[in-house]
């Protein structure tokens, strides 16, 4: 079985695989985030998914032109 | 086969008047299941002074009993037969005969069940008797049960104790005559006593024994779906070989979920069926690595094994 991680949560890839991206929602619910579940979803299909790890870049502060 | 009393210091002679009213042992219906022993090792009995008799029989079909303290009731049988092997005489020179003790007078109990009741996952649960010493009640028609009191002042009955290494099943074919059938038979010990048979009636029951059922065993296929959700499909050995049946209607209240490395309690929070018989459940997060198994209890009418699943 193949096992993925988003952060701290696991979920079952072959599975993942297996469904819809619904039928993964309607699930794991209960358990996850629907973000996350759609997510690992995704990253399961090899579709691309955003990076949880990235920290946010700071905002530019604006340069009042005077 | 129940001895002769002889104790010359203390002579015995039969009383064998009878009161007007007596119970008579009607048609045997089938018989139920207890195995020898509980899991404490102590023999199994029906505690007689109960208040509650009827219910304490059926609590004792229910899987909230110990699989070692639990009856199996048989379904309805057909053909029933109590058939006793000869006496065995040696005949002296004289041509005067000896009976001799011990040997003989074997009763063999045979009986065949019918049409659903022979379908062969039924064979594959009689194949589980035999394995470990065993008693049986009997019903009758009428509705009693009937076991044995070792003292007429006992206030307990147990069953009757079958000669375990005898016991026998197999199936009989359909043909163009005849349904199918499962063959059943054993052997009563040798040195049961069967004179000391008692009933309970219908009356003390508040039931016809008749209705009593045995429990359906059933088997989860479980996967994992993440550190939170696991799915169980509950299903019983009957079906077609590609089309399971499924056990529907169960609740979270009948599912456990048990981290079985480190026990610490159920984990379960929550259980959604979806389709009929699938049961998705949601769980404190599980460790990777480690066993956890998915208890279903109470099921009425099902004896379901544990599910078992590594944690992701």
């Amino acid at each position: 079985m193949e096992i993925m991680y988003l952060g701290e949560d696991r979920f079952n890839a072959d599975w993942l695989k297996s469904v819809t991206e619904n039928q993964a929602v309607k699930d794991l619910k209960g358990g996850h985030k629907v973000n996350q579940i759609r997510n690992a979803w995704k990253q399961a299909n090899g579709f691309s998914v955003p990076k949880y790890d990235s920290s946010k870049k700071p905002k530019k502060k604006s340069t009042k032109i005077d | 086969m129940g001895q002769n009393i002889c104790s010359c210091g203390n002579p015995t002679m039969p009383n064998l008047g009878r009161p007007d009213c007596v119970i008579e042992m009607k048609a045997l219906a089938f018989p139920i299941i207890v195995p020898r022993y509980k899991e404490n090792g102590t023999r199994n009995t029906i505690d007689l002074a109960s208040a509650t008799l009827g219910a304490d029989i059926k609590d004792l079909i229910a899987t909230s009993t110990q699989l070692l303290s639990r009856i199996y009731p048989f379904p309805r049988c057909e053909n029933i037969t109590f058939e006793r092997t000869e006496t065995v005489y040696e005949t002296a020179p004289s041509t005067r005969k000896y009976k001799i003790a011990g040997v003989g007078g074997v009763r063999t109990f045979k009986f065949e069940t019918w049409g659903k009741d022979a379908v062969h996952q039924m064979l594959r649960e009689l194949k589980k008797i035999g394995c470990s010493d065993v008693d049986f009640y009997l019903t009758d028609v009428g509705g009693s049960i009937w076991g044995i009191k070792d003292n007429e002042l006992d206030t307990v009955i147990r069953g009757y104790e079958m000669a375990t290494e005898t016991y026998d099943s197999y199936k009989e074919y359909a043909s163009d005559t005849t349904t199918q059938k499962a063959m059943i038979s054993w052997d009563l010990n040798n040195s049961e006593c069967e004179e000391n048979s008692y009933a309970i009636t219908s009356e003390e029951l508040g039931y016809s024994a008749n209705t009593l059922r045995g429990n359906i065993s059933g088997n989860q296929i479980v996967t994992p779906l993440s550190s939170t959700t696991v799915k169980t499909e509950v299903v019983t050995g009957f079906g077609s070989a590609g089309a399971r049946e499924h056990i529907v209607g169960l609740s979270w209240v009948n599912i456990t979920v048990e981290n079985t490395d480190n026990p610490a309690g159920d984990i379960s929070t929550g259980s959604v069926e979806n389709p009929n018989g699938t049961y998705t459940i949601t769980t404190s997060a599980t460790t990777a690595g480690e066993n956890y198994k998915i208890t279903v209890s109470d099921a009425t009418g099902y004896d379901i094994a544990n599910g078992t699943f590594v944690g992701l």
